[in-house]
């Protein structure tokens, strides 16, 4: 274990830890160099190109190794910093890097997720089982599940996601939107299912037709992997 | 008897745009600012793809959305403070208007009022208005007392608009303040300093500043060339910036003049307690735009 310097994201972030929160961040893959833990940059499970023609492989590969890689080295650099100015008492200092480590913290946390939800078209299958059932119990069907969460991530602002989360209270699968890089564990959901609508996940092939990406990203949705984190999530 | 008020209005606004046709000198509605260059004209420093959807897609959406906004409000009887041509007393005014047309303003109408200043000051590379010697000698002496000299204040609204976290701008503004009166700030989204502190958005300094100087950060604004790498564009940015607009926009901001974002002469700002209605405005540009405007706003309203 490093020398006390691997600091828990989710705590990080300002928020409780909710456990399931913690868990999420828990399975952050990290190293630890020189004895400071490190956030490492997960592999996609599938190539870049591999969710064509719906994301094309020029947008997953500045996605995953620009855009997602610039917030894990921000986030490193920031909770390096943050360490620092920990063991120098410099409380002024700590506190100018809360933005960073939110932004780049909650960048990494959001895209680790995205790119498990996503799967290849041929792989891609509908929800079932109890995920479909809490699905059509709370919309009416899949086709009202999905068409209400393309609308409501339309319609963000800007750059943020659109979120199916549960409801560690209720129990209730809900959809909720997040602005820029906000973590969803603030809202006190559990993140089951994330769309990027920043424009960088979408311009080079969608341009400004934002609802066409949402349309289509179904195709590539990994509806196994929603249905696992569900589990997670209510047990 | 509604419907007899209602038709009895929508021939109003019918005759008030037909006389507005045949005057062909009123800005009827808002529109798009003309650009005095080629959308390929700023090539290679700003790529002919990005201008085609930023101008023609991007930026005509927020108007069309702010038009739309505006008709609904006013076909639905709702009296506005400000008159619904003037886009600069809306965005002001903000705080003012209802809900939820000040969500739609503040959203589309900021995007409209952003891009109309940021098109406008932009010109083709390598022309005489991209020296730094096209400043004129009010805002360069503005520009060195607050930031010791133009170098310094590009560096620095570069690295300000390099920290904006998500969608937003960065901002060159006059505050009017006499001891500092040049700030730079930024904005999320499409919201812009002259809309004050809105509740709930973060803190913008300089709150209620006027922009004379804007660079548009979102993503739209660079990627199709840049991907990722903002810096680059922001370096390309100050190769197509047009100084002698930014010291006109100075120069209008000093005499409390709307700053000029068509190609209307610049006319004193309006009095908020004036509730106009849509069509009714006095002065504008005497061009072919407004003739153009003027009939879409009545094909829009029959």
């Amino acid at each position: 274990m490093a020398s006390g310097r691997v600091i828990n994201l989710a705590r990080f972030l300002g928020r409780a830890a909710e456990p399931a929160a913690a868990a999420q961040s828990s399975a952050l893959q990290y190293s630890t160099v020189g004895g400071v833990a490190a956030y490492k940059l997960p592999d996609l499970p599938y190539d870049h190109s591999a969710l064509e023609p719906v994301i094309s492989g020029e947008i997953m590969e500045l996605h995953h190794k620009k855009h997602h890689a610039a917030y894990v080295t921000n986030l490193n650099k920031a909770l390096e910093e943050y360490a620092d100015a920990e063991s120098n008492k410099d409380l002024q200092k700590m506190i100018s890097l809360q933005s960073a480590i939110n932004f780049n913290g909650g960048g990494h946390i959001n895209h680790d997720i995205f790119w498990t939800n996503l799967c290849p078209e041929k792989d891609a299958a509908p929800p079932s089982g109890e995920l479909l059932a809490a699905i059509e119990a709370k919309w009416g069907s899949l086709e009202k599940f999905t068409a209400t969460f393309s609308a409501k991530t339309a319609a963000v602002q800007g750059s943020g996601w659109g979120w199916l989360g549960l409801n560690k209270e209720t129990k209730a699968l809900e959809i909720a939107t997040c602005a820029n890089q906000d973590p969803l564990a603030a809202k006190g959901l559990v993140p089951l299912l994330g769309i990027d609508v920043w424009e960088h996940a979408y311009y080079l092939q969608y341009k400004n037709v934002r609802p066409d990406y949402l349309k289509a990203i179904w195709k590539v949705v990994n509806w196994e992997n929603v249905a696992q984190r569900y589990k997670a999530a209510k047990a | 008897m509604a419907r007899i008020i209602s038709y009895m209005n929508r021939f109003v606004i019918v005759a008030a745009a037909a006389s507005a046709l045949l005057a062909c000198s009123a800005q009827a509605q808002i529109q798009q600012v003309a650009l005095p260059y080629a959308l390929d004209a700023l090539e290679p420093e700003i790529d002919n793809a990005t201008m085609n959807f930023h101008y023609g897609t991007h930026y005509a959406t927020y108007v069309n959305n702010t038009l739309a906004a505006l008709k609904n409000a006013t076909d639905s009887g709702v009296r506005l403070p400000v008159a619904t041509s003037n886009l600069t007393a809306l965005i002001s005014s903000i705080k003012r208007l209802p809900s939820p047309l000040n969500t739609t303003i503040r959203n589309q109408g900021g995007g409209a009022w952003n891009h109309a200043l940021y098109f406008k000051h932009l010109t083709p590379p390598g022309s005489p208005a991209t020296q730094s010697t096209a400043i004129s000698a009010p805002l360069r002496d503005a520009i060195n007392a607050n930031f010791g000299s133009v170098d310094n204040m590009t560096a620095a609204l570069s690295a300000a608009a390099g920290k904006v976290f998500g969608s937003g701008w960065a901002w060159l503004c006059y505050t009017g303040n006499s001891s500092a009166d040049l700030a730079i700030t930024t904005t999320p989204n499409q919201d812009n300093p002259l809309m004050g502190q809105l509740p709930g958005a973060p803190a913008v300094s300089a709150a209620g500043c006027t922009p004379i100087l804007g660079i548009d950060v979102w993503e739209h604004a660079y990627y199709l060339k840049h991907g990722p790498k903002r810096p680059a564009y922001l370096e390309s940015f100050w190769k197509v910036l047009n100084w002698q607009q930014v010291s006109k926009n100075y120069d209008s901001a000093v005499q409390g003049l709307e700053l000029d974002l068509s190609e209307a002469a610049p006319r004193a700002l309006e009095a908020p307690s004036k509730a106009v209605s849509a069509g009714s405005s006095s002065s504008g540009s005497a061009g072919f735009g407004a003739m153009a405007a003027a009939a879409a706003a009545l094909l829009a309203v029959v």
